[in-house]
């Protein structure tokens, strides 16, 4: 079962952040970069927040969670700066647009 | 805990621990690996895709968009606005080895700036000598210089 939920954490996130970068950009080189950028940050996330949780408990389970969001979106605008040669400003704009979507929607989706 | 067996090297029991052990440790443990192996396939395609874009970028910076041609501010003698005229050295091999052969040309260059509405004009003497190397083949013929 945890599998499934690294496995839909993932494929929700490709395609909710793929759908939005083609539609913003309308490149199909930029839909990979974001497919790439979630490759390296969501399994990560989910698992470093899978350990603290149940190290800490529930309690930790938002803040940990926004904290891991941040480091994300950096990390993120860091890989669109290099790959797109985006300025910094607009990278993490961009960034945190996409991880804004797709959080909002795994949100949406869990709290349903 | 009831003993199942006692005469192989270990005694079996009958509960189940490896299943229990497997769930405990191997399960997590897989997702660790599986994640660092995303991980570490992620950034070799990052890498790649970085490499690819750069690529990109220097073959698009290598055409020639005709920016940087004359820009007109008429620095003397830049040679942009040269128009040359080079008269060709003729030397006539007249089939008796002398020794030396020795060929004479001019060259004119015309320097026309357009900016300044001035025509410079540069008269080099070449001289060329050709030193023969006592060989002689007899050919007859005309030889032009660069």
């Amino acid at each position: 079962m945890i599998y499934l939920y690294f496995l839909v954490n993932l494929i929700l996130t490709v395609i909710i952040e793929g759908v939005l970068t083609a539609i913003i950009f309308r490149r199909r080189d930029y839909v990979y970069y974001s497919f790439l950028c979630n490759m390296l940050t969501n399994p990560a996330l989910n698992l470093i927040l899978l350990v603290l949780v149940a190290k800490g408990g529930l309690d930790y389970y938002y803040v940990a969670l926004i904290i891991l969001e941040i480091i994300a979106v950096i990390v993120e605008a860091g890989i669109w700066k290099l790959l797109c040669r985006f300025p910094i400003p607009k990278a993490l704009a961009f960034s945190l647009l996409l991880n804004l979507a797709s959080f909002s929607a795994g949100l949406y989706l869990y709290n349903r | 805990m009831k003993k199942l067996c006692k005469k192989l090297n270990h005694t079996l029991f009958d509960v189940a621990t490896g299943p229990f052990v497997l769930m405990l440790i191997g399960i997590p443990l897989l997702i660790v690996i599986l994640v660092i192996l995303l991980i570490w396939v992620s950034i070799v395609l990052i890498r790649k895709a970085y490499l690819k874009s750069q690529q990109d970028g220097k073959a698009d910076t290598g055409v020639n968009t005709g920016a940087d041609a004359d820009t007109g501010t008429g620095d003397a003698e830049t040679g942009v606005n040269n128009t040359g005229t080079g008269v060709a050295d003729t030397g006539v091999d007249n089939g008796v080895d002398n020794g030396a052969n020795t060929i004479a040309g001019s060259e004119t260059v015309d320097n026309i700036d357009k900016n300044d509405a001035t025509v410079n004009k540069i008269t080099a003497a070449n001289d060329n000598t050709n030193n023969d190397n006592g060989v002689d083949n007899g050919n007859t013929g005309t030889r032009q210089d660069q």
